[in-house]
């Protein structure tokens, strides 16, 4: 495409800067220049006229009733991080909960609620005691901490980068 | 219903009214069809890919970013179905989409259609089924959804230049026509 054409082309889209302008004034004293741009405008205003093809008839109603018919639901994302936690935490409890009733000595014979109560706040205190002590020293619980720390950090921007990756995915068009 | 804004409609459809997805089909399947029958040159497969359109763009809702706007987003997913569809026909899809240097040469149309219309409006709208697809696509976009050269360029994945190149290349091929039989002439 020439340089007489991109000018005429910009003059119509109203896209000229001030120097341009000036220049095309020069083209527009050559009468084919003129009749280029004559031509150009009869293009851009019959462009202008054009005409909506019409959809078949009852488009909508039909891809409503598929849609229907496949009782489509827009799903919500679902935060996936948030639940993954607190599985995590509650399995953790779980955990926690079953190993210390494995520990408790259930003895039939012993006399009286109060002291089976007693009994397992012994039992608890006592298993409780070893890990207690362990994790009283700081460095532990420096490198634990940090250690959990940079395990959920890593844990949530894997999570996040799949999700982002998976998004990207799906909103691509025609995908 | 209809004085709704695209994204008004869609957030009623999160809510879990669906039938509100009609208003928007009503909105934009002409605007669709004219793309997709210039671009699959065929109204059956324009049929059937403007409701995979529809259907993709309800399924695709949940991921709609509100910032951006829904007819350019709509339009894309038209522009790549149809795309989808071409190459799936193979009809001379690396020939006709693989760059932006395709042939404008309409001579070959001319004396069929010139022959047969009335006017030169009639004359510019036929002439622009048999422009190169993306040079058709282009004008339609521009024209008749009136979108800006930016949407066109994130609608078409092609930069603002080359979106400028192919609408006053498929305008120019066009005016060429009409000097050809002095229609520039008979009207000014």
């Amino acid at each position: 495409m020439n340089k007489i054409d991109e000018l005429l082309n910009k003059y119509i889209d109203g896209e000229l800067q001030s120097d341009e302008l000036e220049e095309v004034q020069q083209l527009l004293k050559y009468d084919d220049n003129v009749k280029n741009l004559k031509a150009l405008r009869i293009v851009d205003n019959s462009l202008r006229t054009l005409e909506e093809d019409l959809a078949p008839v009852n488009f909508t109603s039909k891809v409503m009733k598929t849609l229907s018919a496949g009782s489509t639901k827009i799903k919500l994302s679902k935060n996936y991080f948030a639940s993954t936690i607190n599985i995590v935490f509650f399995v953790s409890i779980l955990v926690i909960l079953v190993y210390m009733f494995s520990q408790i000595n259930l003895n039939p014979s012993a006399s009286g609620i109060n002291t089976k109560v007693n009994d397992t706040v012994n039992t608890i205190s006592k298993s409780m005691l070893p890990l207690l002590t362990f994790f009283n020293n700081k460095s532990v619980m420096f490198f634990g901490s940090s250690f959990c720390l940079i395990l959920l950090l890593g844990a949530y921007y894997m999570v996040e980068g799949h999700k982002t990756f998976k998004r990207r995915i799906e909103s691509l068009p025609g995908k | 219903m209809n004085h709704l804004t695209d994204i008004e409609i869609i957030e009623s459809i999160q809510r879990g009214n669906q039938s509100d997805f009609s208003l928007l089909i009503d909105r934009y399947k002409n605007k669709a069809f004219s793309m997709l029958r210039r671009m699959l040159k065929n109204e059956m497969d324009a049929e059937e890919a403007l409701q995979d359109c529809f259907l993709k763009a309800y399924n695709g809702l949940k991921d709609f970013r509100k910032d951006s706007k829904y007819s350019t987003w709509f339009y894309k997913i038209t522009y790549n179905t149809a795309l989808s569809i071409l190459a799936s026909k193979k009809r001379m899809m690396e020939q006709e989409m693989s760059s932006i240097d395709e042939e404008f040469d309409l001579g070959a149309y001319d004396p069929e259609i010139y022959g047969t219309t009335e006017n030169v409006n009639q004359f510019v709208t036929k002439m622009v089924d048999k422009l190169p697809i993306r040079g058709a696509l282009v004008i339609i976009l521009f024209y008749l959804d009136g979108l800006s050269m930016n949407d066109i360029s994130a609608v078409m994945g092609l930069s603002l230049v080359n979106v400028k190149v192919l609408l006053h290349r498929s305008r120019n091929s066009l005016r060429d026509l009409l000097l050809k039989h002095n229609y520039q002439e008979e009207i000014l």
